[in-house]
């Protein structure tokens, strides 16, 4: 997944806060509206998320999936220590890139 | 092939198969008397084991054990389908293939030399005759998923060798997590505390894009590995049970299989040449990460049923844990418990300067007890372990007997040491067949005696007074004790003389005598040269006893008294010169202290030997400083040290010449100066012969941990452990039967010289019973003479006159607190009255016959002073006027004396009321 | 090179590969076993757990010393059943077995290869029990064949 870092054409999704059931359906809205732009590399920026329950993950797979069908590189920033753990467990890395914060 | 395998992980699969088997026997047994109505889980439970058996053999490539669990595996699930049912010659075709499995097992790499090729065949005429192929049914499989777990091989490896079960479990992010109420990282971090996550995927083509993500339910697939059984592991990942699934090794390694033949497809001809061993065979997998392993079709082998199984096992959750273990445990247990009895002993003075020292010594100590009793109890298994095996001993049998008998079994969780346990297996193996074989009587001869055809052998365990009971009661023929004699006799195994004294009882226990057996011929069942005899040196060997209970026509009940532990006995400490042993309380039958003025009477030579008498009995003895060889010390009065005794021993002694008067009168003198003339005597039980062991000490009855001996130890033969006591020392266990061979105690010589003075002293006792009596002779009125038989007599005593009350027309005395009516002579008999002016009286309190000494007497009889206590030698006369309570009277001491029997007296008192019956 | 435990047993030096010691310890408590053989010299708890004490000079075919201030036990990691025939029965880990010896020499290094045989003027005793000969800094040092040592009979 060696990308460029071509300032242009990445988009940086930030979490704004943590991606749990409360704020999924609010941050996919988001997302959604931020991948209108046309952009060959996507980032969604965890540093602000202390926590990502099983709808967090849910919305991060689907930010993927729409990624790959769009031909958009995807990754995953700024993750806590737990986080971390969980997506390492879940094998999400082998999907994306996902960096530690 | 299989050598090169990991020796421990196919350990593991033997000793587990071996458990699958085991389980599998009672589930067959139900299949066979429940037909049609048995329930599908018992099927599908014998179905699962046989499966895992399958998919075990199928990994370490034993191919015998493989075809032939196969073949039954199909079977069973013909039977499962309801396409066959569980008919006799169909279970008998799976009892022997179970048979063979088990064979097979026992040694496992040679599995593939057991035949089974007849096994094999029956199986595959059950299977043909419902058109089923063998060769096909193995490969409905499943396809997989299409993508699967990255394997990393040393991962996988380590987990099983830990004995992990491996697990495809399915978690769906909404509805098993987040509806639980958990984060992905609770639900993980549980996952991890249970077991491991060796790897996880979620399937991208599932996955919906941005726009509908939200809507659906993402499963994680985990291969997860885990300890636990899969229902187990199903609670523990808080999964629904149909989605965890066991990954079977055998699917694994059949991919990893296929990957190494497609590398070198030009070898394809010998499939069992393949590479068998698991160091090996992960290898490819570790070269590509993405390995396509199908499970094997998981729904036929993981039924719904699993549920049921679950609750079962779930209730009773083990571990296997090595045996070696468990006695390091134990040792450092015992350990702990020396050092707690040093720190007591330690700060005991400062308990007062420390405050709640005590209650810390209380809980250490209250811990320590706790850990030991329960690192014990770790060693227990429960008595079902062997009982179980017996339904189908007993099915084989009465098929073979044409007989109907029915196993029920009581109190198979009593729980026994496992080396009990495992030596128990024998005796009651011999016990079940003869109670098939001989005790139970054919159906019609059953129906004759109008009994129900079915014979009934009924075995129940339970506790009693720190032993455990094992009964086993038939409710067949009996054992009739004429026949039993008859055969004894035959035999030589008694003499007439002998017989003639013999109680029924007593004959009946003559089955248990060397070289007895009943059987009529010997059968191909139970007789096979090896009788009860066997059975009660094997029982006895354990610290237990063996019994008999049997009536005519009704049954017999064989009952095993066995210690819970052989672990733990309890056992006296006794000592020799600074010697000290102990001696198990089982062998002990009591203890006897000769006082040294009664050595001379009590302790005499006969034939050379030292020996006790005993209540009318001939006790051979020894002296334990003697057969061991300890130089024993004395006590020399003169410089006040311990000195050896130079007196010959008992063991030098014996085969010399006979020794002279004159030596003999030296000893005795000898004797008399020893430093401790009082004699300690410990009477030990071997079978049924009984000896007495001379020793300087006794101290108190200890629990002890039985350590086994050292081989280099073993040839003494006069120990049977060593064990540590409180204060750390180490010190030998006695060995009773060893002791006596060393000894070289020769029982039956004693016993003809036993008869010969039994019936001297029978005798010489006949002829003074009639006219000797113990009595008491005392006064009424003065002058007056009275006796009264000293067993008569509960108690003397001595009363004020100030003391009677008068309550109506009757004197009563307070004694113990109670009122004592009181008796007077003159009142009942023609005697003259008491004197008046006696201040001081005494009390003749009678006994009454049945009543205990502690119970409250019934009256006192009043005298006016006690003469005398001796023995007399007398005939009684009838007395002129007789009254209540005489029995006549005698002249003694030149006197005329009136004998009284002071219970007839009270009758006639009337003070012998309800409490004198 | 090998690493060898040493000890005094009469005027001799002993060795033992120290990888075949257990642990040395001082001398206690050691609780005879009436008729046993000569070279039993009896049980000591050590820790919990029993070990047969043989006295290695009478093993050898010597007097037995008493115990004296110097005395040692060197516990072997050999079990008695290990070495010998008898089947791994439950106790087989507790079969321990220690070397009664007089006093302990130092650790010496030597190149185990280089052993000679033992000399040809040994007792039929003593040579069953000796594996050879080894010239170190410490002097003439006699290696021990435990497996012979430990062996019954």
């Amino acid at each position: 997944m060696a990308s460029t870092q071509s300032d242009s054409s990445v988009l940086r999704i930030p979490s704004g806060g943590n991606l749990v059931a409360s704020t999924v359906e609010e941050r996919r809205k988001a997302a959604m509206d931020a991948l209108e732009a046309p952009c060959t590399q996507a980032v969604l920026d965890l540093t602000d998320a202390e926590v990502v329950d099983s709808l967090g993950i849910t919305l991060i797979l689907g930010l993927f999936k729409t990624c790959q069908k769009r031909k958009v590189a995807f990754s995953v920033e700024g993750a806590n220590a737990d986080l971390m753990r969980v997506f390492k467990l879940f094998s999400l890395p082998k999907l994306f890139p996902i960096r530690e914060k | 092939m299989a050598s090169l395998a990991d020796e421990s992980i196919i350990a593991d699969f033997v000793a587990e198969s071996r458990e699958h088997l085991s389980s599998v026997e009672p589930d067959l047994l139900a299949m066979e008397s429940l037909g049609a109505k048995v329930s599908q889980e018992v099927i599908n439970r014998v179905f699962r084991a046989i499966h895992s058996l399958k998919g075990g053999a199928g990994f370490f490539a034993f191919e015998a054990l493989k075809k032939l669990s196969h073949a039954m595996e199909s079977v069973l699930m013909l039977v499962r389908d309801g396409k066959l049912s569980p008919a006799p010659d169909i279970m008998d075709c799976l009892f022997t293939g179970v048979d063979r499995l088990r064979a097979m097992l026992d040694d496992i790499q040679a599995s593939d030399n057991v035949p089974f090729a007849k096994e094999l065949a029956n199986l595959e005429a059950i299977l043909s005759g419902k058109g089923v192929n063998l060769g096909e049914t193995v490969k409905g499989r499943e396809k997989g998923s299409k993508r699967d777990f990255d394997l990393d091989a040393e991962s996988v490896r380590s987990a099983l060798r830990r004995g992990m079960n491996l697990y495809r479990a399915n978690a769906y992010l909404h509805r098993d997590i987040k509806d639980q109420g958990l984060t992905p990282l609770a639900f993980l971090n549980n996952a991890m505390s249970v077991g491991a996550c060796l790897d996880a995927f979620i399937d991208i083509d599932a996955i919906a894009d941005l726009e509908n993500c939200l809507e659906q339910d993402l499963a994680v697939t985990l291969l997860f590995a885990s300890v636990l059984e899969p229902d187990l592991a199903a609670l523990a990942l808080k999964l629904p049970v149909e989605q965890v699934k066991v990954l079977e090794v055998k699917a694994l390694k059949e991919e990893m299989k296929a990957k190494a033949k497609a590398a070198k497809a030009a070898e394809k001809a010998e499939p069992k040449a393949e590479p068998g061993p698991r160091q090996e065979a992960p290898a490819p997998v570790a070269e590509e990460p993405v390995a396509e392993v199908e499970p094997e079709a998981a729904v036929e082998d993981k039924p719904e049923a699993r549920g049921g199984a679950a609750m079962k096992e779930g209730g009773n959750e083990t571990l296997r844990v090595r045996v070696d273990l468990l006695t390091n445990l134990m040792n450092l247990a015992g350990e702990l418990v020396l050092g707690r009895n040093q720190l007591v002993r330690a700060v005991t003075d400062y308990q007062n300067e420390i405050p709640g020292l005590g209650a810390i010594l209380q809980n250490v100590n209250q811990v320590t007890t706790e850990m030991q009793e329960g690192i014990m109890q770790t060693r227990m298994q429960p008595i079902g372990t062997v009982f179980n095996r017996f339904p189908r001993i007993i099915r084989d049998m009465s098929r073979q007997l044409s007989k109907q008998i029915e196993v029920q079994i009581e109190g198979a969780e009593v729980e026994l040491d496992k080396s009990i346990v495992e030596m128990l297996v024998d005796p009651l193996t011999h016990i079940i067949r003869n109670c098939a074989d001989h005790a139970l009587e054919t159906p019609a001869e059953r129906k004759k005696a109008g009994k129900n055809p079915t014979g009934v052998i009924h075995l129940h365990a339970f506790h009693e007074g720190g032993q455990i009971n094992i009964a086993v009661n038939d409710d067949g023929r009996g054992i009739d004790a004429k026949k039993i004699l008859a055969k004894a006799l035959a035999k030589g195994l008694v003499t007439k003389a002998q017989a003639a004294e013999m109680t029924d009882r007593e004959i009946v226990h003559l089955v248990f005598a060397p070289g007895f057996s009943t059987a009529e011929t010997v059968s191909d069942i139970s007789g096979r040269g090896v009788g009860m005899d066997v059975v009660r040196t094997n029982v006895e060997k354990l610290g237990g006893h063996v019994e008999l209970e049997t009536e005519v026509g009704m049954g017999t009940t064989v009952r095993l008294r066995l210690p819970l532990t052989l672990a733990i006995i309890p056992s006296m400490i006794v000592g020799v010169a600074d010697h000290r042993f102990a001696i198990p309380q089982v062998n002990v039958v009591e203890f006897v202290w000769v006082k040294a003025s009664e050595v001379a009477q009590r302790i005499e030579h006969v034939q050379g030997a030292l020996v006790l008498r005993l209540r009318d009995k001939l006790l051979p003895l020894v002296r334990l400083a003697d057969v061991l060889g300890i130089q024993r010390l004395f006590l020399d009065a003169a410089t006040g040290e311990m000195r050896p005794d130079r007196r010959a021993s008992i063991a030098d002694r014996r085969g010399d010449a006979p020794e002279t008067p004159e030596e003999a009168s030296t000893r005795e003198r000898d004797r008399r100066t020893d430093w401790r003339s009082d004699h300690n005597i410990i009477v030990l039980r071997v079978g049924k012969n009984h000896y007495g062991v001379i020793v300087d000490e006794l101290f108190d009855i200890e629990e002890i941990v039985v350590k086994p001996l050292s081989t280099f130890i073993q040839g003494t033969k006069c120990f049977s452990g060593a064990t540590i006591l409180g204060d750390g020392r180490v010190i030998m266990i006695l060995d009773a039967g060893g002791l006596s061979t060393a000894a070289q105690l020769h029982f039956t010589d004693l016993q003809a010289e036993e008869i010969r003075r039994l019936e001297e002293e029978k005798r010489s006792a006949a002829l003074k019973a009639s006219r000797r009596r113990s009595v008491i002779l005392f006064e009424a009125a003065k002058g007056e003479r009275f006796a009264v038989p000293q067993d008569h007599v509960l108690r003397l005593e001595r009363i004020l006159r100030s003391r009677i009350e008068l309550i109506g027309d009757r004197e009563y005395i307070e004694y113990r607190g109670e009122g004592l009516p009181l008796v007077r002579l003159d009142r009942h008999l023609e005697v003259r009255p008491l004197d008046k002016g006696l201040e001081e009286l005494f009390l003749v309190i009678p006994k009454v016959p049945g009543q205990n000494s502690t119970a409250r007497p019934p009256a006192g009889i009043l005298i006016s002073e006690i003469l005398d206590a001796l023995d007399v030698e007398v005939e009684l006369k009838a007395v002129e006027f007789t009254g209540p309570g005489l029995l006549g009277s005698a002249v003694v001491q030149d006197h005329l004396t009136l004998f009284l029997d002071p219970v007839n007296l009270l009758k006639a008192a009337g003070l012998m009321g309800g409490d004198a019956a | 090179m090998s690493q060898f435990a040493t000890f005094h047993v009469g005027a001799r030096l002993f060795g033992l590969d120290i990888l075949g010691v257990r642990e040395i310890i001082r001398v206690f408590n050691i609780t005879p076993v009436p008729r046993s053989e000569p070279h039993i010299r009896g049980l000591i708890n050590l820790r919990g757990q029993i070990v047969t004490i043989l006295d290695l000079a009478v093993r050898l075919g010597q007097e037995g010393t008493p115990v004296k201030d110097s005395s040692h036990i060197v516990i072997l990691k050999h079990t008695a059943n290990a070495s010998g025939a008898q089947a791994q029965g439950q106790g087989a880990s507790q079969d321990l077995m220690g070397l009664l010896v007089d006093a302990i020499g130092d650790v010496v290094e030597a190149e185990a290869t280089l052993a000679e045989a033992p000399p040809a003027n040994l007792s039929d005793a003593e040579e069953r029990f000796l594996s050879g000969v080894l010239k170190t800094e410490a002097g003439l040092l006699v290696l021990l064949n435990v497996q012979e040592l430990l062996s019954s009979g």
